[in-house]
């Protein structure tokens, strides 16, 4: 794959672990005082953000303002706390609850479930066409190797509904790849985990999801129930927009690249490490900017050590850059406005039968 | 909403829990739950707690650490005194037990058992502990104390616990080597009164590494009934067999004039002196070879009585299997393990998590409550202590101990409630 040869592979593969290593070196009081900080941050914005959402009594842009700083808590809770913490980022640092085993988060997505799906699934199969359901999350045609059907037709319309209800799409992702309401098993798929329990867990974190935001925090504001619900409802909102937008960046711009299972059977350490070079992209910004997105703008420096603190990624860019240029190895970065028109260009193209030969691919 | 009441009743009322305080405190998790997305109110309030307590940690109890001092000993050994002060509600200990330990060490918190050496009445006095324990050449938590000994480290302890404690009605013989002495010297200045006789063999490797010199010449003076052997190995060599019934003869001779002359001195005697045991108790404490050699060596003359507790760490294996014991849904498995865990975890019959079998995922990760293993990828070698880990990319150095059920949040919580 790609013009690389397995001995170039093994020495790239060298290459990025001494990288991980000379990184991980350095992981410790700092990494530790970061995530703490951004922790404060988040319970301070959640609940500044719920109280001002009273401020409605006395003026509509307190209400907004309660709205913005909630949907800030619930991001930063899913992106740069959750989604990192789930990775086993901090484990290191033996916490009783904030490593990937104790962890949950504000999000309908249940942290073992979403670990599966996304720690085990896409992460090790990244872009491979029929393995990793991420690609498109079985829902959009984002390459020609998926067959048309008519109902990718209208899948812009679809993506935005999935933006829109994001964060059930993730609940759900697990479920829907078992078959466990509908459509026909898999022989194919294998799973750790019974049906019964995948429903117990989807309902029992969605229900309680759906508790908190939308029952519980409007009848503590009780002759405020609507504008606390409408509040709520709305943070969810931006913040699924937002989260949306973060992933698709990274995986679905124009240049990423798709992997056939056969070429991956068996891979190596490097070859990995290729896939994943290429099957993600980043997207540039301030560092306030990176943090908003968990440091998933980032996305390949993840997907190479997806267990290294994020926080670490920034520093981490112009190394791996200079590596994928000696292997010349295409290095996917853009502007962030630049690198979301590719991905609605993506989305729409592949709505139509026969997409424009597409030359990345593989 | 039917489906969440169900989900509702379940988690309540399910499970061992049948108490009131039980279901009370699971609806409130739940509670927690929902509103909060944390199992509990401290741990999800922790980052802001710190603000003002910047040692605070949800479900553990701080100790303000007073001070470190260092006795460097013969033969590159060195030992360390740390003096901590109690949290207000760590709920005391009995002379001879043991507690954990645990130092946040840049951003990481270790943890390690360690018995008490002070005596009880100091804790009373002052609410401070003592704890005695040797540099290990390999333990990242001692090295790290030694190495940073006056910087003010964060330190929590857990509950006291272990029943290697003193039995007052009978006699007793103890024998300790190197820092195994440290509950023994708890037990032993903790004592107000003696009546039975004890006899304590002590042995060290030099001089240099006698631990509490100052404490015994105070103990032989306040004590007739209490005769203390030291020991130095490099002089005078390892304890015999022979001495050993030596002095166990001449402690059921002491003994035996104790309790005679308490009866001649007209203490209500008959029915007392039936209740009182002749028997003395053994009390082994020191490195595992130590403690396992004299257990048999009791056996063997015939001592029934025996409580011990052994330290150190176990030999590293070069690529000969360990013994591994791994727990998964209440039940335990013995066997032994070569190369990678995951595998010879699947070939012992049990049924780990896994997924992507190559580091990324942490699917697999469980809990290691004891022995070292080595990260297959990155070549680190990890502590001894309890902490998390990759069982597809890890095998194990030494005997290892394996939780493979991931442990609630609920049950940490409920244990920083009760201590």
């Amino acid at each position: 794959m790609y013009n690389l040869t397995s001995q170039q592979l093994d020495t790239l593969a060298t290459e990025l672990d001494a990288l991980a290593a000379q990184t991980r070196a350095k992981v410790g009081a700092e990494d530790a005082r970061y995530l703490e900080l951004v922790l404060l941050v988040q319970r301070l914005s959640v609940w500044t953000g719920r109280l001002l959402l009273l401020g409605i009594l006395w003026s509509p842009w307190l209400w907004l303002l309660g709205v913005l700083l909630l949907a800030l808590g619930k991001i930063l809770d899913n992106m740069e706390i959750g989604h990192n913490v789930l990775h086993g980022q901090y484990d290191w640092m033996q916490h009783p609850y904030l490593n990937s085993r104790q962890f949950e988060w504000d999000i309908a997505c249940d942290a073992k479930s979403w670990q599966r799906t996304h720690n085990f699934e896409h992460h090790t199969y990244t872009n491979i066409i029929g393995k990793d359901r991420d690609f498109g999350y079985g829902l959009l045609r984002l390459s020609n190797d998926f067959r048309w059907r008519l109902r990718n037709l209208w899948q812009f319309v679809t993506y935005l509904v999935l933006s829109t209800l994001f964060q059930w799409g993730v609940a759900y992702h697990e479920l829907a790849a078992q078959r466990v309401f509908f459509g026909k098993k898999k022989n194919d798929r294998h799973s750790q985990v019974s049906d019964s329990d995948l429903k117990k867990a989807f309902f029992g974190k969605g229900l309680r999801q759906l508790c908190k935001d939308y029952l519980l925090f409007p009848l503590l504001c009780f002759p405020l129930f609507f504008e606390v619900l409408l509040g709520n409802l709305l943070a969810n909102i931006l913040r699924n927009w937002w989260t949306a937008t973060v992933i698709f960046c990274g995986h679905f711009t124009k240049d990423v690249h798709v992997f056939q299972a056969q070429d991956c059977e068996n891979e190596s350490r490097g070859h990995w490490y290729l896939r994943q070079m290429l099957g993600s992209s980043n997207f540039t910004g301030p560092r306030w900017f990176h943090i908003l997105t968990g440091h998933l703008s980032c996305q390949i420096e993840h997907h190479l050590f997806p267990n290294l603190p994020a926080y670490r990624y920034p520093e981490l860019v112009p190394k791996v850059r200079a590596i994928a240029e000696r292997y010349q190895i295409p290095y996917n970065s853009g502007s962030f406005i630049r690198q979301y028109a590719t991905v609605l260009q993506r989305i729409l193209r592949y709505s139509l039968p026969v997409a424009a030969a597409h030359k990345t691919q593989h | 909403m039917v489906y969440l009441m169900r989900s509702v009743q379940s988690s309540i009322f399910n499970a061992n829990s049948q108490s009131e305080a039980g279901v009370f405190r699971r609806l409130w998790r739940l509670c927690c739950q929902i509103a909060l997305v944390q199992s509990g109110v401290r741990s999800y309030l922790e980052p802001v707690i710190r603000l003002m307590r910047p040692n605070y940690r949800a479900g553990l109890q701080s100790a303000t650490l007073l001070s470190i001092s260092q006795q460097q000993g013969d033969l590159q050994d060195a030992y360390l005194q740390l003096q901590l002060k109690a949290g207000r509600s760590f709920a005391g200990f009995v002379p001879g037990q043991h507690l954990d330990l645990t130092v946040e060490l840049d951003g990481v918190l270790v943890t390690r058992t360690f018995s008490i050496s002070s005596p009880l009445q100091q804790f009373w006095q002052h609410r401070t502990l003592q704890l005695t324990m040797k540099v290990q050449p390999h333990g990242g938590l001692t090295q790290q104390l030694f190495a940073r000994a006056g910087e003010p480290l964060p330190c929590y302890i857990g509950p006291a616990s272990g029943d290697f404690v003193l039995e007052q009605s009978q006699s007793a013989l103890m024998l300790a080597a190197g820092s195994g002495i440290t509950p023994l010297h708890s037990m032993l200045s903790s004592l107000s009164r003696l009546t039975r006789p004890i006899t304590l063999i002590y042995s060290y490797r030099g001089a240099g590494n006698l631990l509490f010199a100052d404490s015994w010449p105070q103990l032989r003076a306040r004590f007739p009934l209490l005769t203390i052997v030291l020991r130095d190995t490099c002089i005078q060599g390892r304890l015999t067999d022979a001495e050993f019934s030596a002095a166990l003869s001449t402690l059921k001779k002491q003994d035996g004039e104790c309790l005679s002359a308490g009866q001649s001195a007209g203490q209500s005697a008959g029915a007392l002196q039936q209740t009182l045991t002749k028997e003395p108790m053994l009390y082994l404490c020191g490195p595992l070879a130590f403690s396992q050699y004299w257990q048999q060596q009791a056996k063997a003359l015939g001592i029934s009585q025996v409580r011990q507790e052994s330290f150190g760490l176990s030999q590293q294996s070069h690529g000969e299997a360990v013994p591994v014991s791994a727990t998964q849904h209440g039940g335990t498995l013995q066997f032994h393990s070569q190369g990678n865990l995951l595998k010879s975890l699947e070939q012992a019959g049990l049924s780990p998590r896994y997924g992507c079998r190559r580091g990324i995922c942490m699917q697999c990760l469980c809990t290691k409550t004891s022995g070292q293993v080595r990260n297959e990828l990155t070549g680190h070698i990890s502590d001894a202590g309890e902490g998390l880990v990759q069982l597809c990319i890890s095998s194990a150095l030494t005997k290892l101990e394996l939780q493979l059920d991931a442990v609630s949040t609920a049950a940490q919580d409920n244990t920083s409630c009760t201590t």
